[in-house]
């Protein structure tokens, strides 16, 4: 149980981390069209198409993270009044639930993912980059994800006892 | 199994509340919703796909479409930017260059809240960050120099919420990208109405402190045109990085998300020049931004699937068909519109009541004959109302952890500001033309 705590410490970590990485590599990118606009007079011509593969990656990659540091917003106006042994049973099945969704999610696109990959799909932009690479971050975030809500769920069960 | 789009509508609407209501992530609760939608509904497929293959790849495809975009990539920018601004010492410049032009002002340093946030606005892309950087000095600053704390938490409020209004705005970005609207253009839309709803508060201001005697210090500060020479000095960080901003916009010059890459470029250099800036701040700035980005995107996310099965199961043009056969006059319908939204302001945030009502929302008053591009600053202000309505009204958590006074005190002093708010959104709808005044006049939208 430790170790796993540790473990979804480590693993949301290296997600916001890998997160960073894209988000500097966005600003530098967009940066370097605006600079080669202007006084090169020539576009990098791939700053459109790949900010939004930069974007897509850095938020799946930030999920478990953000997660983790309680940063997704929920409506607790109701919950928050009620006593604390019941609020703890409310977080474990919203967790559970969240749980459910994220897991789909991670095996549909990971489906996605080989579709792309099988059938060679590239993007309809001049770079033809091939699809599957800018969907794998999105498995990767959400297995990420899972962890961090097993790891909430763990912790609340233990409160319980 | 339901097959009228109304019933299925309002059976969606009650589960919907109560995944939300049940304190269940509000990206997850929308995506729940829009998963029960596709289950109850009676939908044809053809006998070789289950239900469970079609929501899948609705729900995959949407999450990769919905944020694989260039326009919504500047978000992480302008939240980052914001970030950096607040680490740097640009508060304490804001307020030391603003105070000896105040001084022979009636109400005197009492606007400082709303001329700061004006200009903080200017390049802060939400409420609740110009809240905090501005309040973060200003509240203790007038409590220390004896000014009225109600006007002061009152006009903190009311003017932090021009951090949506004065563009860069994420509310816009979000809106421009799910409307089709020219986000540039909506930016631009947004200055004129900032400064009206600004200079109203400006004038009550000046109003309350000639009634309350006490609201402000009978001492006044003494200011020489040296010193007011001398406070440029602290304004220009702020004024170069406004031109830098939204002069690239107006000026055709940059996209919005190329102004926000380059606002990023500007508050590091700032950060270095006033050596506010090193690694840890970098570090914290950037994992405070994506947070907050993270925290956005997936609500975006969800409301984007959501609205996938808004589409798919027909409820959009069911309901926009239902409320045009109620014959609803064009003010009519805006008047039930906006209580419908200061209903929703009192629960959600922002960012998610819009991007919750906007598909089904968007088509019945383009219907009506508005223009998308004054809806969306209509919608602004709405978001900013739902800023300062109790129980969920995030500028009103940010100052109450920032002044430390109860919320009912802070609900009661922004009391009147609310209501200046709701005039200048009746006097919008009265005369549109103070929104399209700028857009006409751009170099290219």
């Amino acid at each position: 149980m430790k170790f796993f705590i540790k473990f979804e410490k480590g693993l949301s970590g290296l997600g916001a981390l890998l997160s960073s990485l894209f988000i500097i590599s966005l600003i530098l990118l967009i940066l370097t069209e605006i600079f080669s606009r202007t006084f090169l007079n020539k576009s990098t011509m791939i700053a459109d198409e790949y900010s939004g593969y930069f974007y897509l990656a850095s938020v799946f990659l930030g999920l478990g993270y953000t997660f983790s540091q309680k940063g997704h917003i929920r409506i607790n106006i109701l919950t928050s009044r009620l006593p604390k042994k019941i609020q703890n049973y409310f977080d474990i099945f919203a967790g559970t639930v969240t749980l459910g969704v994220i897991s789909f999610i991670l095996y549909r696109v990971t489906l996605m993912t080989m579709d792309s990959y099988n059938f060679d799909i590239l993007s309809e932009g001049v770079s033809e980059t091939p699809i599957y690479l800018t969907q794998i971050p999105m498995i990767i975030g959400s297995f990420i994800f899972v962890i961090s809500l097993m790891a909430f769920i763990a912790k609340r069960m233990k409160n319980d006892s | 199994m339901i097959a009228d789009p109304l019933t299925l509508t309002i059976v969606l609407l009650i589960v919907m509340f109560a995944f939300l209501l049940s304190s269940i992530w509000i990206g997850v609760s929308l995506m729940l919703t829009g998963i029960f939608g596709m289950l109850i509904f009676k939908v044809n497929l053809p006998p070789n796909i289950h239900i469970w293959d079609k929501i899948g790849d609705l729900l995959s495809s949407s999450l990769y479409d919905s944020l694989n975009s260039w326009s919504l990539a500047a978000l992480p920018m302008f939240i980052f930017m914001g970030e950096l601004l607040y680490k740097s010492s640009i508060s304490t410049r804001l307020l030391n260059g603003l105070i000896p032009w105040l001084t022979k002002v009636p109400g005197r340093l009492l606007h400082v809240n709303v001329a700061a946030c004006s200009l903080f606005a200017a390049v802060s892309g939400s409420s609740a960050a110009t809240t905090a950087t501005v309040g973060k000095i200003t509240l203790s600053e007038l409590k220390k120099r004896g000014y009225s704390k109600s006007l002061a938490i009152g006009s903190l409020a009311g003017s932090g919420t021009l951090g949506f209004l004065i563009p860069p705005s994420l509310i816009m970005i979000i809106y421009g990208v799910l409307s089709n609207v020219s986000i540039g253009q909506l930016f631009i839309a947004g200055i004129l109405p900032g400064i009206l709803l600004a200079s109203s508060y400006a004038l009550y201001i000046i109003f309350a402190a000639s009634i309350d005697k006490n609201a402000v210090p009978p001492q006044a500060e003494e200011v020489t045109w040296r010193m007011r020479l001398e406070s440029l000095k602290d304004l220009a960080p702020i004024f170069s990085l406004i031109i830098l901003v939204l002069g690239s916009i107006y000026a055709g010059f940059a996209t919005p998300t190329e102004a926000a890459a380059l606002g990023v470029l500007g508050s590091m250099l700032l950060g270095f020049y006033f050596k506010s800036l090193d690694f840890e701040v970098f570090k914290t700035a950037m994992l405070n931004s994506i947070k907050t980005t993270v925290m956005i995107s997936f609500i975006i996310a969800g409301a984007g699937f959501l609205s996938q099965v808004v589409g798919f199961l027909g409820i959009a043009r069911a309901l926009s068909e239902y409320i045009a056969s109620l014959g609803l006059s064009p003010y009519m319908l805006m008047f039930v519109v906006g209580i419908m939204y200061m209903i929703l302001g009192m629960m959600l945030d922002g960012i998610s009541m819009v991007v919750m009502t906007l598909p089904i929302v968007l088509p019945i008053v383009t219907a009506a004959g508005y223009d998308p591009l004054w809806f969306g600053i209509f919608l602004v202000l709405m978001v900013e109302l739902s800023q300062i309505t109790p129980p969920v009204g995030f500028s009103l958590f940010v100052i109450q952890s920032i002044s430390g006074e109860k919320i009912d005190y802070i609900l009661k002093a922004t009391f009147p500001f609310f209501v200046i708010m709701i005039l200048i959104v009746v006097v919008l709808t009265v005369f549109p033309e103070i929104t399209f005044y700028l857009p006409s006049k751009m170099v290219h939208g």
